[in-house]
């Protein structure tokens, strides 16, 4: 009994808040503003508030960090590839040979300078 | 004293070559422009090449020299990208949130974000899972994408892709926003629909 009514109050509460505060449409933007900079303590407040009555907002931070993940997954990976993976896309044979042609004409025309540092 | 070997570009180009034609289609999407980067890369190395001396690993010095102009080439590209602001404004999926009533602004019952997480167990399952997003990147409109990849994959900071796309701070929020809202609803679709 006293924790179905506890459990009413809480889920009022939640809702009377929730109604109180930005919508889901004006928080998604600061979500994904918090990835790029430091948000206000104002907007911090806001977001965190929000959270704590949001389900699908909760969700959508966590498919943000997937997100962000996957890609760093990924360019990590490749700083430490070791060898290519398998079909991966190469130089074609004419581009190739196209570098190499730029290559040697570039070198018959100016020498190595040995610069120095400034 | 000791003098760094002579360089050989053609032999950069025999070692390197696909490995930096990968790095740079994965972020230009295309061959001829990545082709062409690896071409000024190789160039550029080769003429600055006493400013690397031998230090380090020369794989990561011509990375560092390519991801300049990977800037560049969006820097010059972005000049010329068509804008299409009702497009660009679709990304924000205004459709997943309800239009009026109580709970005006808040997510649609059946719209919300799905709770399923699925990360990529191992390394096959990783590279399904690249290959699902960089898909999901080609629908995205060029700078929107353009904005995406600097920002998450080159990992430059905000100021630096202003400059580079010269556009504002706001602007450039409002972008990564948008590039984000879709491809975490084409992961959720491709990806985490079908796990």
């Amino acid at each position: 009994m006293e924790g179905n009514l506890l459990q009413s109050i809480k889920i009022r509460a939640t809702r009377a808040l929730a109604r109180r505060l930005p919508a889901c449409r004006q928080i998604v933007p600061l979500l994904s503003q918090a990835q790029d900079r430091k948000l206000s303590w104002r907007e911090r407040l806001t977001t965190k508030l929000h959270l704590l009555t949001c389900t699908f907002c909760t969700r959508y931070v966590r498919q943000l960090e997937f997100l962000r993940t996957a890609v760093h997954t990924q360019t990590q990976s490749e700083n430490t590839e070791t060898a290519p993976p398998a079909g991966a896309p190469r130089l074609s044979p004419e581009a190739r040979a196209r570098l190499a042609e730029a290559l040697r004409q570039k070198q018959e025309v100016e020498s190595p300078k040995s610069k120095v540092e400034r | 004293m000791i003098s760094p070997d002579l360089p050989d570009p053609s032999r950069w180009l025999e070692e390197y070559g696909d490995y930096l034609y990968r790095y740079a289609l994965r972020r230009v999407r295309e061959e001829t422009v990545a082709e062409d980067l690896v071409q000024e890369t190789l160039l550029a190395a080769w003429q600055s090449y006493s400013r690397f001396a031998g230090r380090g690993a020369l794989r990561t010095w011509l990375t560092g020299i390519l991801k300049h102009k990977i800037i560049d080439y969006f820097r010059r590209a972005s000049r010329e990208m068509q804008i299409d602001p009702q497009a660009e404004e679709q990304l924000e999926h205004d459709e997943l949130f309800r239009p009026s009533g109580e709970w005006a602004g808040h997510w649609q019952a059946q719209a919300g974000p799905s709770g399923r997480t699925a990360n990529p167990a191992s390394a096959v399952e990783q590279q399904e899972l690249w290959q699902v997003l960089e898909n999901c990147l080609g629908h995205l409109p060029q700078r929107i994408a353009a904005a995406f990849i600097l920002r998450e994959m080159e990992e430059c900071d905000s100021a630096e892709i202003c400059r580079a796309l010269a556009v504002s701070p706001n602007n450039l929020w409002v972008m990564l926003h948008r590039a984000r809202m879709q491809l975490r609803r084409c992961l959720e679709t491709h990806w985490l629909g079908s796990c």
